[in-house]
């Protein structure tokens, strides 16, 4: 837009420039008998809080005009110049002076006490139009720095008002890293803790594997004038488990064959095979139940050593995916296979998943370059979520793949999937969908995972499936 | 003829089931055990079980096992009129503090036996349980007394006595 103020009209007499209007004032002082004074710097002229009864006005030079602030230091308000009224306001209404003022360099000044202004002013229409152009000059600057002075308090309040936000995003953004951090610490402390368990486990573990195999070796050794007994170790020791069924129709089987026996005989007779039962017929037929109980503890102690043996497995088994689930190498990059990450990661939460249908579909083998403990916990925390999202019974699976660029993993559930509208919003931090109350809703697992992902240069996201159930999707490089 | 009452033991660890079936064999020929993996095996035994006018005096039930709950197939028994009086036991590891409250109030959980147990633990409850199973549904408890254990036969076959009274 174009344009602006309109020129102010011109009233009666032109304006004097300030220059000319303090020499004519000079002039007029002089007939009232007011010469200009030199008063030197370093002088105070006003004292804040004194009642004045003078006006300056200042020909030369610069005054400073200061006022103590509630906390009782001097703040300097003002710098004034030629042209300039000092104690304007004192002088006038008889109040006490409203700042002091000192003489910043020497200074001229015509000094004018009451009764002097009050005879100029009756006397001398110039005297009067000269102070009046004077008053007013000073009142329209004194008013523009007023404006300027509160434009320059909003801006700076403005600025404040960003910095303070600013201040508050950052305290906010610790603390969430804090929280982060604080997390990340508890599961590498429950690492170090697993891995010293599984260590622990390790020993006993190794020993009693040792053991079995020993007494293993050593039995058939007991038995060598004893053919019977030995098959019947041998036996036991390789005697399949029976399913509830089989076991029951075994049972009825037997308690209609040997009907004198009764069924906690039978029982004992249930994971027999037809051939040790064949040797046993004799015995059998001729009653001999205490004989045949004699040659069935031996059958039995070869059962449970096969259990202990199976059991001992499994401990291993599992010490072995703690160990390299909770390593401390995992935490370097190296080459790691998804796979492993994956099948580590199941067996420590066995405890979880086993009330799921487990759906595995693994290209194989994928070898990426990254830290095996980051993709441990990605995949720990999206099959936690898996299951805390998924009624026991339904499934949960996880597929791997890769292309050219990328591997990637995806594990969808059976859950109610997530709100559209959070899609993006669980990966950050306390966004939970899980209700109050659950184990570990922090709302911190995928904050974190993702977190880890990028840290790999790969990608978490999610997404919903038309059936219902979310799926998450991480994508990795090669390298 | 007296009524036949069966034992049932719940546990998807085939050889936990092959423990608990050998620790209860003293209990065996006057109490039938009988076993399942899982909830749904479990609830097919107890049709049998009624098929064949056996009763079901005792259940052993794991928590965790794949499918149903442990807890979830006990509450549901006691909320069905014929398994009622069933006595339920927990035999687990793994049932946290909410399960383990939900079956006491929502199943009567009669007793929990924490994995592993101690030798003869399993036998003592099952004893203990049955008798109080025979107890609540008014039979009398002669017949099978000497299964009971002689700490619980006193008392079992005096109580008997002066309700019939």
């Amino acid at each position: 837009m174009a344009g602006g103020n309109e020129k102010p009209e011109q009233h009666q007499l032109p304006e004097l420039s300030t220059e000319e209007a303090l020499k004519r004032l000079a002039g007029r002082a002089r007939a009232l008998g007011r010469e200009p004074e030199h008063i030197p710097a370093g002088s105070q002229l006003l004292y804040e809080g004194l009642i004045n009864r003078t006006l300056y006005i200042l020909l030369e030079g610069t005054a400073e005009n200061s006022k103590s602030n509630t906390k009782g230091s001097s703040i300097q308000v003002d710098l004034i110049g030629p042209g300039s009224l000092l104690g304007i306001l004192s002088f006038w209404t008889g109040q006490p002076a409203f700042t002091d003022s000192v003489a910043a360099t020497d200074l001229t000044v015509l000094r004018l006490e009451r009764e002097d202004f009050e005879r100029g002013v009756s006397q001398d229409a110039e005297f009067t139009r000269l102070t009046q152009q004077l008053f007013v000059t000073n009142l329209s600057d004194r008013y523009r720095r007023v404006v300027g002075l509160n434009l320059e308090v909003a801006e700076l309040t403005e600025e404040l008002e960003q910095e303070r936000n600013a201040l508050r995003k950052a305290v906010e953004d610790l603390k969430e890293t804090r929280t982060q951090l604080i997390y990340q610490e508890r599961l590498a402390t429950m690492g170090q803790l697993l891995a010293g368990i599984a260590h622990e486990i390790n020993n006993p573990s190794a020993s009693l594997m040792k053991s079995v195999e020993f007494v293993t070796q050593e039995m058939p050794a007991l038995f060598k004038n004893d053919p019977v007994s030995a098959q019947l170790f041998a036996a036991g020791f390789s005697a399949p488990f029976l399913s509830s069924d089989e076991a029951r129709k075994r049972l009825q089987e037997l308690q209609n064959r040997y009907p004198e026996l009764g069924r906690a005989f039978c029982r004992r007779l249930t994971r027999l095979g037809e051939e040790e039962l064949h040797l046993l017929e004799p015995e059998l037929s001729a009653g001999r139940t205490e004989r045949v109980s004699d040659r069935l503890h031996v059958f039995e102690v070869g059962a449970a050593l096969h259990s202990i043996h199976l059991a001992e497995e499994r401990i291993r088994r599992l010490v072995q995916s703690v160990k390299s689930y909770s390593r401390e190498e995992n935490q370097e990059s190296c080459s790691t296979n998804l796979e492993n990450c994956i099948r580590d990661t199941l067996v420590v939460l066995n405890h979880r998943l086993k009330h799921y249908e487990l759906r595995l579909k693994l290209e194989e083998p994928l070898v990426v370059q990254c830290c095996p403990g980051d993709i441990n916990q990605i995949i720990t925390n999206l099959l936690t979520n898996a299951c805390d999202a998924t009624e026991p019974g339904k499934a949960i699976a996880i597929r791997t793949g890769s292309n050219e660029d990328w591997v990637w993993m995806e594990v969808e559930d059976e859950g109610p999937g997530i709100p559209e509208e959070l899609l993006e919003a669980i990966f950050e931090s306390n966004v939970t969908t899980k209700r109050g109350g659950a184990e570990f809703g922090l709302g911190l697992g995928l904050a974190i995972s993702r977190e880890l992902a990028h840290k790999h240069k790969g990608t978490l996201t999610a997404r919903n499936l038309p059936t219902g159930g979310a799926v998450f999707r991480l994508e990795l490089p090669y390298w | 003829m007296s009524q036949t009452i069966a034992i049932l033991c719940v546990d998807d660890e085939p050889d936990v089931l092959e423990v608990a079936v050998r620790e209860l064999a003293p209990l065996e020929d006057v109490f039938p055990v009988e076993t399942a993996a899982n909830a749904a095996e479990a609830r097919e035994c107890m049709e049998r079980l009624e098929r064949e006018r056996t009763a079901l005096g005792v259940i052993f039930c794991d928590h965790i096992m794949p499918g149903e709950t442990g807890v979830d197939l006990l509450v549901a028994m006691t909320n069905d009129e014929r398994r009622r009086q069933t006595r339920k036991i927990l035999l687990t590891g793994q049932a946290g503090l909410d399960a383990t409250v939900k079956a006491v109030n929502q199943a009567d959980l009669a007793h929990y036996i924490a994995k592993p147990w101690d030798k003869d633990e399993l036998l003592q409850v099952a004893r203990r349980q049955m008798g109080l199973y025979i107890a609540a549904c008014g039979l009398d408890p002669l017949p099978y007394l000497q299964y009971l254990g002689p700490e619980h036969a006193a008392t079992l076959l005096r109580d008997y006595r002066e309700a019939d009274r």
